[in-house]
């Protein structure tokens, strides 16, 4: 949902810029707080002075993506999941941008985003993402003794993965805490649930108290390394 | 203090001997990046670029998985703790899969085997990988965006100084090497901006050389007007490569 922040942000956006946009659109995403799609007119010249306008009205804590009508096909990438952005909205942006967005200013761009032709690909990217990424953001952590932020991460990072493993059900309109259950449903498979039953349950422990040991860490990260194994399975 | 080379050395030698507590885990340790090339600029090269190839069976064993994890975090917090530099963790991976497509040149090229089999000849990447690399470019791009308020911001604080600085050397070393992956050319990272001087002419690259003067100059590099006009220059460059590249999806995708 549009929240009033949101509003006033688009406001105070197109009083500034106005002339020189083509469109603005929400989009809501079960990640995030969700963003908005910010399309410039196709020939207002310097790019990089008209984002710096957007930036200093005050935007409120959501994505941001600024670009051109000739540069929407950039909305339906893999996107980067590279420490330390831990967090990709793709690639359930463009389903979400397309199928529940919501035109705030202009011209309806919706129709011009495309669905990634093969979702599969996008697990397989996703997968290795993680091997890449959280691996090597969850050794960092040990150092600061993040051990609670690494189980958090551990479970957190399990259901995004789930979440692209269910594009290639077509099932993208998934609520957060309703993945698990849906990816239950959708592909049997018991050892991944098990596993992400035992990760959540670590979670769940952990975040109660509020504290971690280097343990409970290396557990997380190890039941991480098998949700990985058993999902990245179903790659075909 | 004043960082060597001598401090990097010391920093891999630290690591080669937690990578030698590991037992038969590591079946290879590649070394990349400017280590790798002998380039390294102290205070300013990072570390730690090394893949730590991890025998299969580490993955399949739990017991074996906790203890080789323990020394990887141990060996991480002594580079961290020893880096002259800029500072990231190193990768570890299986060495049966294949790695990302943007650190595949850079792995199996202008790397060295700095521990166990020279496994490199084995070293794949997959086509989807290759997509997320050709589309990176556009990525990085945007995720530079919040960072334009310091085009015209007054009064840049030391961290804005920092932060702008930072901003100009990912832009001389990453967005080369991706612009060229945008368009199918495979480089190392090394020798991407010749390869990109050939390849978009008609682009003003005078900026890249501007930004390794600031490297070198402590002055410029916290010089306010100095790092704001680099960064004016730097995005027409960028800027430049992305209308390019715009044009070349665009003119592929209606072909």
């Amino acid at each position: 949902m549009i929240n009033g922040e949101v509003n006033d942000f688009a406001s105070r956006l197109v009083d500034r810029i106005g002339d020189r946009l083509e469109s603005i659109t929400f989009y809501s995403h079960p990640f995030t707080k969700g963003g908005l799609v910010i399309v410039f007119q196709d020939n207002i010249g310097f790019v990089p002075d008209l984002i710096s306008v957007v930036y200093s009205c005050e935007p409120p804590p959501i994505t941001l993506h600024c670009l051109r009508s000739a540069e929407l096909f950039q909305l339906s990438f893999p996107g980067v999941f590279g420490w330390p952005n831990q967090l990709e909205e793709k690639p359930l942006l463009a389903y979400h941008l397309k199928f529940k967005g919501v035109l705030i200013y202009g011209r309806d761009i919706r129709d011009e985003v495309m669905i990634p032709d093969d979702p599969m690909l996008l697990l397989e990217t996703h997968v290795q993402r993680c091997k890449q990424f959280v691996r090597n953001w969850a050794l960092d952590q040990f150092r600061r003794r993040n051990y609670l932020g690494i189980i958090k991460e551990a479970e957190r990072q399990t259901r995004y993965l789930m979440a692209t493993a269910l594009l290639t059900r077509n099932e993208w309109d998934v609520a957060l805490e309703e993945i698990p259950e849906r990816f239950e449903r959708l592909f049997e498979d018991k050892w991944a649930i098990q596993t992400w039953t035992e990760i959540n349950t670590l979670a769940l422990r952990q975040v109660a108290t509020n504290q971690a040991s280097r343990e409970s860490a290396k557990e997380a990260l190890w039941l991480f390394e098998k949700a990985i194994h058993f999902i990245e399975g179903h790659i075909r | 203090m004043t960082a060597s080379v001598r401090d990097y050395d010391d920093a891999l030698d630290g690591l080669l001997a937690d990578v030698a507590r590991m037992g038969d885990a590591v079946s290879c340790a590649v070394l990349f990046g400017s280590m790798a090339r002998g380039d390294v600029l102290p205070g300013h090269s990072d570390m730690m670029d090394v893949y730590l190839f991890l025998k299969q069976e580490v993955f399949n064993d739990k017991a074996r998985f906790l203890e080789v994890l323990e020394v990887m975090a141990q060996a991480c917090e002594k580079i961290a703790d020893r880096a002259p530099g800029p500072y990231h963790p190193f990768f570890y991976w299986s060495e049966v899969d294949p790695v990302p497509a943007t650190f595949d040149l850079d792995i199996t090229v202008h790397s060295k085997v700095v521990f166990g089999d020279d496994i490199r000849s084995r070293i794949k990447t997959t086509a989807p990988s290759r997509f997320v690399a050709q589309t990176s470019f556009f990525d990085i791009r945007r995720l530079g965006s919040p960072l334009m308020v310091y085009l015209h911001k007054k009064d840049l604080t030391e961290q804005d100084c920092q932060t702008i600085f930072n901003l100009l050397m990912t832009i001389k070393r990453d967005l080369p090497m991706l612009a060229l992956m945008a368009l199918g050319i495979w480089v190392v990272q090394k020798e991407s901006i010749p390869v990109l001087k050939e390849t978009f002419t008609g682009v003003n690259f005078d900026v890249l050389d501007q930004i390794v003067k600031i490297q070198h100059d402590q002055a410029e590099r916290t010089d306010p007007p100095v790092l704001q006009a680099t960064l004016r220059e730097a995005m027409i460059f960028v800027e430049s490569l992305n209308d390019r590249l715009v044009a070349h999806v665009n003119g592929r995708s209606q072909a």
